[in-house]
């Protein structure tokens, strides 16, 4: 429980960081950087790092790389339908399920071909 | 368009938005904490490219400032997430380098950072409003609109 409300904290405060960070710049294709910035990685990393040691670290930081093709259809999914103009629904799940499928399948390529345990 | 600090960020800075950050932001942790611990390290790993701030971000910026605001975040939000591919892999080397946990972590966020600046730089620099604005196609009457739109002087 302890554990779980430190990640709470750390995740929490990281990602208001990156936050203001991109409120505090301009123009919105340059605070956009930080919108996508690797918040949830840092304070996750840090206390893998911690508890779990560098081990379980690397196959995270490995496996990361799925993630991060998945951020990135996320990202081309928001502006499909922000250019669409789709209502909230479909605005609100399709990128979650566009992030799913694809981190998703990168992990299962990634993990047959051997390249990570 | 060069980037610089904008200069009414702090007036206008809202403590329930960024509460809302926190939260969600605590939240994703928490669950990525959770899916590694159930799952193993490598869905784990997955989970630390999770888009936190992005779905707050986008929302807040299209309900505030139109559309073709939240279009542009989205645009420059695309090079943040390619530049997660440079954290990852300096993570990675540097972990198998035997740096210490710090050292990895101030290493992989400057990878970050600097492989997002520089691919901005390379996209985005010559941006103008007008031109912007027509090339995400947003049609008279959205929010966010500008009248100069498509009358941007040739280079």
């Amino acid at each position: 429980m302890g554990e779980l409300a430190l990640r709470f904290v750390i995740g929490g405060l990281v990602v208001s960081l990156f936050s203001l960070l991109g409120e505090f710049v301009k123009p919105k294709t340059f605070s956009g950087l930080f919108a996508a910035a690797p918040s949830v990685a840092i304070g996750s990393l840090a206390l893998t790092l911690a508890h779990q040691g560098p081990r379980a670290a690397e196959t995270n930081t490995q496996c990361m790389l799925a993630g991060t093709a998945g951020m990135v259809a996320y990202v081309v999914a928001c502006l499909f339908t922000l250019r669409r103009q789709l209502g909230v629904v479909a605005a609100t799940t399709i990128p979650w399920a566009v992030w799913g499928l694809v981190a998703g399948s990168v992990l299962l390529v990634v993990r047959y071909s051997g390249a990570v345990q | 368009m060069k980037p610089g600090i904008e200069s009414g960020a702090l007036k206008n800075a809202k403590p329930g938005a960024l509460a809302i950050r926190f939260l969600f932001g605590g939240l994703v942790t928490v669950a990525a904490g959770l899916l590694a611990k159930q799952y193993g390290p490598a869905v784990g790993g997955v989970a630390l490219a999770f888009p936190a701030l992005l779905p707050a971000a986008l929302t807040m910026v299209n309900d505030d400032e139109g559309r073709a605001r939240a279009v542009e975040e989205a645009r420059g939000a695309r090079l943040g997430a390619l530049a997660l591919a440079g954290f990852a892999m300096t993570a990675t080397w540097s972990l198998r380098a035997g740096l210490s946990p710090v050292v990895t972590l101030t290493l992989a966020t400057a990878a970050w950072l600097v492989s997002a600046v520089v691919m901005w730089f390379v996209v985005h620099h010559r941006d103008t409003p007008g031109r912007r604005e027509e090339a995400e196609g947003v049609a008279p009457g959205d929010a966010g609109y500008r009248r100069d739109a498509g009358t941007v002087p040739p280079q």
